[in-house]
């Protein structure tokens, strides 16, 4: 069984959150964009470091989930984890 | 009382340990195995810049790597409704996005086979800019086809409604893959395309 920390949220109030995270990420694509042509060297390589890490941030909090296993991951490391069959 | 909760509860009182759901150890695997391929992409952006420095080449076609990057974004948000409308039992709604996620990875492998046609000329894989830019792209566009593959099959178990309510792990993995490949596309966009300055190459550039 598939156990869901956004159950209580309605489908649409979901699909709005993808969308604004989406436009989050064409913006900072667009930001890389014009800092490739308006940057150089240390400064460049940076703010597309910076931003390319922001935007997989975005991607793995918004649309991954990362939360759902970062907390149980101490329990697991630990050993003191056993797995239920639902 | 469920039966899960009274497991819980024997396996806490005897071994001192937390019970975890089977659909918590299947995402702790699948994010393991994501953690691990990150690293394999890592090594191969890295490589980039000890073969190659931070020159690009002026032939690069600058449009296409915005419109490979803005599919890639698009299907993402697809994958990301298609979860959430399976996690709402809309079965409809999630066949929908994971069709539309489908067909822009293959657009998105449209996109590439243009540019390594054009890149073959410009700067070919026995190149030194050719060499990571074959190997990152191709080692990427093996990924896509794989979670294409994927998808496919997570559509036809969702046509033949397997998917529900609270059971609908393979959507919401095929989409994390799914997410992972874009997530992994983030950093080679710029890597590729952005970072130093263009200067013309030759073959062996």
């Amino acid at each position: 069984m598939t156990t869901d920390s956004h159950a209580n949220e309605t489908q649409r109030t979901r699909n709005k959150r993808g969308l604004i995270v989406l436009i989050a990420l064409a913006v900072l694509t667009v930001v890389e964009f014009f800092v490739a042509i308006w940057f150089e060297g240390v400064l460049q390589l940076t703010l597309l470091g910076v931003s390319a890490v922001l935007k997989a941030l975005l991607i793995a909090h918004y649309f991954m989930h990362w939360r759902q296993v970062l907390d149980h991951i101490p329990d697991i490391a630990a050993g003191d984890a056993d797995v239920v069959e639902d | 009382m469920a039966m899960t909760d009274l497991i819980h509860a024997d396996l806490h009182e005897r071994y001192g340990t937390k019970a975890y759901s089977s659909l918590t150890m299947h995402r702790l695997g699948l994010w393991l195995f994501i953690i691990s391929d990150a690293f394999f992409f890592t090594a191969l952006i890295s490589s980039r810049y000890f073969v190659s420095g931070t020159d690009r080449p002026d032939a690069l076609i600058q449009e296409l790597g915005l419109a490979l990057t803005a599919v890639l974004l698009l299907s993402s948000l697809s994958a990301y409704r298609s979860e959430v409308a399976a996690s709402h039992g809309d079965t409809e709604g999630a066949k929908r996005w994971i069709m539309i996620t489908i067909i822009a990875g293959f657009v998105f492998l449209g996109g590439v086979v243009f540019e390594w046609y054009e890149a073959f000329h410009d700067f070919p894989p026995g190149s030194g800019f050719g060499t990571t830019f074959f190997t990152l792209t191709g080692i990427h566009t093996t990924h896509v086809i794989s979670g294409i593959i994927l998808l496919a099959f997570v559509y036809r178990r969702a046509a033949k409604g397997e998917y529900g309510p609270g059971h609908y792990w393979g959507v919401e993995g095929a989409a994390k893959y799914w997410h992972f490949v874009d997530l992994a596309w983030v950093f080679i966009y710029p890597t590729l395309y952005l970072v130093g300055e263009s200067v013309e190459m030759g073959a062996h550039g």
